[in-house]
């Protein structure tokens, strides 16, 4: 198995998956804490949009990507509503003009729906540079603003009258969550987008008492089930996807239980004491 | 003869003995030496039976400390009728080498007609500390949205150190002048001075704001993590335990430090916030509805805690509330914004 990471794309796919496991759950975090989640799903339709029209005029997707996905983020942040609202008339938008030019352009079923599997075993030497550069900003961004981050997850309010200026970090943010998105979904897809960046900072959260275990639990679980998941797609042949997601499915489950189980031995051992 | 009858030498202006054994010295001036003396028998673990001093000059305000602090017998170079009154009713044991009608100071005027022990303490510890809190100066000030104005101040004055609490109904504004101290929204007329400086200008952590604590999350954050939100970046890290530390032993929530601030109970996190704000080193404390949620204990504490606060800490203190007991236990100025007749 081994002798297979000699192979170009399967070690760029290796290593694409190290900067994904440890960066995409810092970006999570962020999406779960600030709420998020119909901004995710929004930017997740924008990578459609953005895949069908680089399909459409035949280019390499991942500038398109990235294009739409800040496009949605600056009209998001520009429209005076809710983020809610303004998420959903992104997501409607971006897959009815998807639609439209995959229909008006013959683009091939089998090429769009790779849109929504996505493979790092596809990835080329640029969009494994521009992965790096996201890893390592998203890391000295958070090391660097650690207490404003901080002060942001605990409050709005809060933060402002600590003097921070909390719409420019948080629209900063938003636009680190945007270039996660549009990466993960040639990573992994659009289905199972989640398994990378939602999924170990639930896990994480279970076991992390502080915002900064939560950081670095997050980018450990982050690492562990990425990696789980591309060796077994090395030995098994399984969709990447697909394993990433079922470990990560089966390791928050183990997780809960075990919390489950502690709480209760902690809560007789209270009433015996 | 007794050590406290002896003359200061060597320009110290405080002498404290227990059992006729030099316990405490001080050269400085004012009432600093005596409050001095406080901070040392706090920080003793000795108990002191029996006290007697020797100071350079005693007004009320060092009488009242002498007595507050159980001196049992004073020696003043200089004593004011005042004080040398306060000590014999209070039983204190009173020598002095110049008796003169009053002493040529403001503190002296300030408690010129008090005798109550609790309150020249407390106006002598706020006097003393007067310079850390900022003093607030709104003139004619009309806050609101969109260039409409809810409320006009006509005049609104918070010294250095002082509290007060503002009450009103339901929309009158309250929440819309917390906003417009905090930065968040502009003035549409008229403009806040906060130490001198249009509200603008002033230092990013200069005001701490508490809020009320409605929901509970459910997200991983300790106290250390909430406290530590305020501190100045510049501080090395021994300088940043520290200050977490000692704010959190302050509001009496130290042992909680590893806890997650949301499973705190509402009292809990009161204290915990006001320690934030003590670690931020804040100059003005604004407290929004603080006791809305919590039960009559946790309102007690918060109040011991508040009171505590403004005489050791002394920052500018506004409590935003409806609270009843909250104004009559601390019986702190009220401000009362009304709706005004056109």
């Amino acid at each position: 198995m081994l002798s297979l990471l000699s192979l170009a794309p399967i070690f760029r796919a290796l290593i694409a998956i190290i900067l994904s496991g440890i960066s995409f759950p810092l970006c999570g975090t962020m999406i779960l804490r600030l709420d998020l989640v119909p901004l995710r799903y929004a930017l997740m339709h924008g990578v459609i949009l953005g895949g069908a029209i680089a399909l459409a005029i035949e280019v390499s997707p991942l500038f398109i990507i990235i294009l739409v996905n800040l496009l949605i983020v600056y009209l998001i942040i520009k429209i005076p509503t809710t983020n809610s609202f303004s998420s959903a008339a992104a997501m409607v938008f971006s897959m009815g003009l998807a639609s439209l030019l995959m229909h008006t352009f013959g683009v091939q079923a089998k090429d769009s729906l790779q849109l929504l599997w996505g493979s790092p075993f596809a990835l080329s030497n640029l969009d494994l540079i521009i992965l790096s550069l996201l890893t390592l900003g998203v890391i000295i961004f958070i090391i660097l603003n650690f207490n404003k981050i901080l002060a942001i997850f605990f409050d709005i309010s809060i933060a402002k009258s600590l003097g921070i200026n909390v719409n420019f970090y948080y629209n900063f943010m938003i636009v680190l969550i945007a270039l996660c998105v549009a990466l993960a979904m040639r990573l992994i897809g659009a289905l199972l987008i989640d398994a990378l960046l939602i999924l170990p900072v639930l896990i994480a959260s279970r076991l992390s008492k502080g915002t900064k275990s939560l950081f670095i639990l997050s980018s450990i679980f982050g690492l562990i089930l990425a990696l789980s998941g591309f060796f077994t797609t090395l030995y098994t042949d399984f969709p990447l996807s697909a394993t990433i997601s079922l470990i990560a499915v089966l390791s928050y489950l183990i997780i809960s239980i075990y919390k489950h189980i502690d709480l209760r031995r902690k809560n007789e051992k209270k009433i015996t004491n | 003869m007794e050590n406290f009858l002896k003359p200061l030498i060597n320009g110290t202006t405080l002498n404290v003995f227990n059992n006729d054994e030099l316990i405490f010295q001080s050269s400085s001036s004012w009432l600093y030496p005596i409050l001095e003396f406080e901070d040392f028998l706090k920080n003793s673990e000795k108990k002191y039976t029996n006290l007697s001093a020797h100071d350079t000059a005693g007004g009320k305000a060092a009488a009242g400390l002498m007595i507050k602090l159980n001196v049992k017998k004073v020696n003043f170079n200089l004593i004011s009728q005042g004080a040398k009154d306060l000590l014999e009713n209070n039983n204190v044991i009173t020598k002095y080498t110049k008796l003169i009608n009053k002493l040529m100071c403001k503190t002296e005027d300030i408690l010129e007609k008090e005798n109550n022990i609790d309150i020249i303490y407390e106006k002598i510890k706020i006097r003393a500390k007067k310079d850390k809190g900022y003093p607030i100066v709104i003139n004619n000030l009309s806050i609101g949205y969109n260039n409409k104005a809810i409320y006009t101040f006509d005049q609104l004055n918070i010294d250095g150190g002082d509290a007060i609490i503002i009450e009103g109904d339901n929309g009158i504004g309250k929440t819309t002048f917390i906003k417009t101290l905090l930065r968040e929204i502009k003035p549409i007329k008229g403009n806040i001075l906060i130490n001198n400086k249009i509200i603008d200008q002033l230092e990013s952590k200069s005001i701490g704001y508490i809020k009320q604590e409605k929901e509970n999350q459910n997200f991983p954050i300790n106290v250390r993590e909430v406290v530590s939100m305020g501190l100045n970046s510049k501080l090395n890290k021994t300088e940043k335990n520290y200050l977490i530390d000692t704010s959190l032993r302050k509001c009496k929530v130290f042992e909680l430090i590893n806890r997650n601030y949301y499973s705190l109970s509402g009292g809990e996190k009161q204290k915990v916030s006001l320690a934030r704000c003590l670690c931020q080193k804040a100059k003005i404390l604004i407290l929004d509805e603080p006791t809305s949620f919590l039960d009559k204990e946790s309102k007690n504490q918060l109040i011991t805690l508040l009171k505590s606060l403004r005489l050791n800490e002394m920052p500018t203190i506004i409590i935003i509330t409806h609270d009843k007991e909250l104004k009559e236990k601390l019986n702190w100025d009220i401000y009362k914004m009304e709706k005004k007749n056109a």
